[in-house]
């Protein structure tokens, strides 16, 4: 079965970038409608109207930025899965956009076909793994974090693991054999108790509970 | 006229000599006085103007890095953008058309130039402004640093003995120096092996960069305003450089001792 | 010889060496400098002056009287440009003037010799030096002191009306032995103008020091 169209709406200050990502965005075959905005307002504006399954953002942008934009996206639109773009890829950084919620992050000096498979992989799997993500999730598995999570149950630690191993909901659901509704219901579960808001959070969190290793 | 009585002389006499002692001798006081106060103002003078270069040069290495700063992101940003917006193009070219023969060769070029560009713009925009400089601290960005300058010919190593979390002004002075010292060795020294080695002592860092090139010219390249940098920064850090041989007698070795305010011991963190 | 008279001598051939002094820079001479030789040749006069009429036994403490007061104004004048505090300093040489103009006509008489009026400006004067003194002190004008000229006027002042004040207080309370001391008063005075002159001579051999670089 065909999956379904994935629409993208994106942001950026520069003019020529989102003309380019548009014709690009055009090139890749699971990509329906592709909308724009220059800034972080604009897109919330558009968003308010008609949500996408995925944004794309530029971090620097004027009147409102990404960081901002990203967190009122995490609050009034979580199902929609967000992909950063940025020319600073220093761990804190990127770290301080996992706590927002982001779900993918891409360089400004990556090859563009990145692009699709970053956007086909936060729309299955709710993240995106490449280098940057690695690093900067490798350097917090170091830092100290205070322990606030309750105990999860056996049932959510599996499912945690497989959500960690990049398998799709759907493929998770199989190989546990329970209905994917199911599955998405432990999903919240953890999350709640984890305290993060997305799968890139909780592979993080996997990480500093020495539960997973990179 | 009446003659004075001899001992009314007598008394006359030692008291004018007396006077003229006291004379002389208010003069000579009044002299070593006014002596004592011009050294003490001297002395006070040295000190305000002393104390005025130091603000000065704080105020220009302030401003230095201010406009670094300033350039990098600049450089960074809108620069990075717009290349990455040609790479996007480029992208969608390739996507839909089929190139071939000289025309694909021209696209492979034009790829090619394009991260060539980019890799320019993050290393400039990089050593404007080393990246995070607060977050990671200094041990962290002069590894950075050194990872950075490796190179085909040239392999530069990092060794640092004891831990110590430093992240504040004086710190981004150290790491300009060796900066400085690093790139200078780089461009004049032919050399293939270059070392930055740092020691946490008890209240003081150690560095020493090393390098197996041509060693000094005792007169050459030491006016050049990259010096000038190097000289300064060492005067706002206390410190205290030197340069010499190494032991292996071939190239040279510059050392610098950094005093540190508080003992290391105090304020181990280890950095991931 | 009697001693007095060989000191009168020498105290007033004294005034000849700081005037060749002065007279050798006339050109170059600046404000204090040119009243210094003004007094100087007026000391020089009333000296003089004194010795003819003595000699033809008319009265002179007249010229003892204009000549303390032209001193007084002269060094004033002197000091009016060295000082703060000018305005002070006027009042008070005005008051002494007053004072002694009243005194001179109307009181003691033109042709007495005015005691009081000596004492009180040998005082005004000694105040002066010592607050130009302090003056100095704070204000630190030059590296080496001894090379400006206003410090040795200062100390020239200071020796002869301060040892004036000490004569003229000495004079007061030896009052059975009133012509003897008062002889004795004379050679000592004489003594201090010696002892003037001389530092007046640096004063203006310091000057003329000065001026040789730019000569």
């Amino acid at each position: 079965m065909e999956p379904k169209k994935i629409n993208v709406y994106l942001a950026d200050d520069h003019n020529v970038v989102r003309k380019g990502m548009i014709r690009l965005l055009g090139t890749f075959a699971r990509v329906g409608r592709v909308k724009e905005a220059a800034n972080g307002k604009e897109l919330l504006a558009l968003m308010a109207y008609d949500q996408p399954d995925a944004v794309i953002l530029d971090v620097e942008m004027p009147v409102m930025g990404g960081i901002e934009t990203g967190k009122r996206i995490a609050d009034s639109f979580p199902n929609v899965k967000m992909l950063i773009l940025t020319m600073h890829t220093e761990e804190v950084f990127i770290n301080k956009l996992v706590d927002i919620g982001i779900h993918g992050f891409l360089s400004k000096s990556a090859e563009p076909e990145e692009v699709e498979r970053a956007l086909y992989s936060v729309v299955d799997k709710d993240f995106y793994k490449n280098e940057i993500f690695d690093r900067a999730i490798a350097m917090a598995g170091h830092s100290n974090v205070e322990d606030k999570y309750s105990k999860l149950t056996t049932r959510e630690i599996e499912i945690l693991l497989l959500i960690c191993q990049e398998l799709t909901p759907g493929e998770i659901s199989e190989r546990l054999q329970i209905s994917e509704k199911t599955f998405f219901n432990h999903r919240s579960h953890i999350l709640t108790k984890t305290g993060v808001r997305n799968n890139v959070g909780l592979i993080r969190f996997a990480l500093q509970r020495r539960l997973i290793a990179i | 006229m009446a003659e004075l009585s001899e001992s009314e002389t007598i008394f006359i006499i030692l008291t004018s000599s007396a006077g003229m002692l006291l004379l002389v001798g208010a003069i000579g006081i009044f002299i070593l006085f006014y002596q004592k106060r011009m050294f003490k103002m001297r002395l006070k003078n040295i000190e305000t103007e002393q104390e005025y270069e130091q603000n000065m040069i704080k105020a220009q290495l302030k401003s230095q890095e201010q406009e670094r700063n300033r350039i990098g992101a600049d450089l960074h940003d809108s620069l990075g953008s717009l290349l990455w917006a040609a790479k996007i193009n480029s992208s969608f070219i390739q996507r839909t058309t089929d190139l071939q023969g000289e025309a694909k060769k021209s696209y492979d070029e034009l790829i090619q130039i394009l991260d060539q560009s980019i890799e320019s713009v993050r290393r400039i925009s990089w050593e404007l402004t080393p990246e995070a400089f607060q977050h990671i601290g200094f041990s962290k960005s002069v590894e950075k640093l050194c990872q950075r300058f490796n190179q085909q010919h040239l392999t530069v190593s990092f060794t640092e003995m004891g831990t110590y979390n430093w992240n504040n002004d004086d710190a981004i002075h150290a790491y300009r120096i060796i900066q400085e010292l690093v790139s200078n060795s780089i461009k004049h020294a032919n050399a293939t092996l270059l070392n930055v080695s740092i020691q946490w002592m008890e209240n003081r860092l150690l560095i020493f960069v090393q390098d197996n090139g041509i060693g000094f010219t005792l007169d050459g390249n030491r006016t050049g305003v990259g010096w000038w940098n190097i000289q300064q920064r060492i005067k706002r850090l206390n410190a205290q450089i030197s340069m010499g041989i190494p032991p292996t007698h071939q190239g040279s070795r510059i050392s610098i001792i950094i005093p540190l305010e508080h003992g290391t011991e105090k304020n181990q963190r280890v950095l991931g | 010889m009697k001693i007095e008279i060989v000191v009168a001598y020498v105290s007033t051939g004294s005034v000849i060496l700081p005037l060749v002094l002065a007279i050798c820079q006339v050109k170059h001479l600046q404000n204090y400098s040119r009243l210094i030789l003004l007094l100087l040749l007026c000391s020089l006069l009333a000296d003089v002056l004194s010795y003819f009429l003595s000699r033809r036994a008319v009265s002179t403490t007249w010229i003892a009287n204009v000549y303390l007061l032209i001193q007084f104004i002269i060094l004033g004048m002197i000091y009016f440009h060295e000082l703060k505090h000018r305005r002070i300093l006027m009042l008070i040489a005005l008051f002494f003037i007053s004072y002694f103009v009243v005194d001179a006509f109307f009181f003691s008489g033109f042709f007495n010799f005015n005691t009081h009026a000596n004492g009180i400006a040998s005082l005004i004067l000694v105040g002066i030096s010592v607050y130009y003194l302090f003056q100095l002190l704070n204000k630190l004008p030059t590296d080496n002191i001894t090379k400006m000229p206003m410090f040795w006027v200062t100390f020239a002042v200071l020796c002869y009306y301060g040892g004036t004040l000490v004569l003229f207080l000495m004079n007061n309370l030896m009052l059975g032995k009133y012509l003897a001391s008062h002889r004795m008063l004379w050679i000592l005075h004489n003594i201090c103008n010696i002892l003037k002159n001389i530092l007046l001579a640096i004063a203006l051999w310091q000057s003329y020091r000065n001026l040789k670089p730019s000569l």
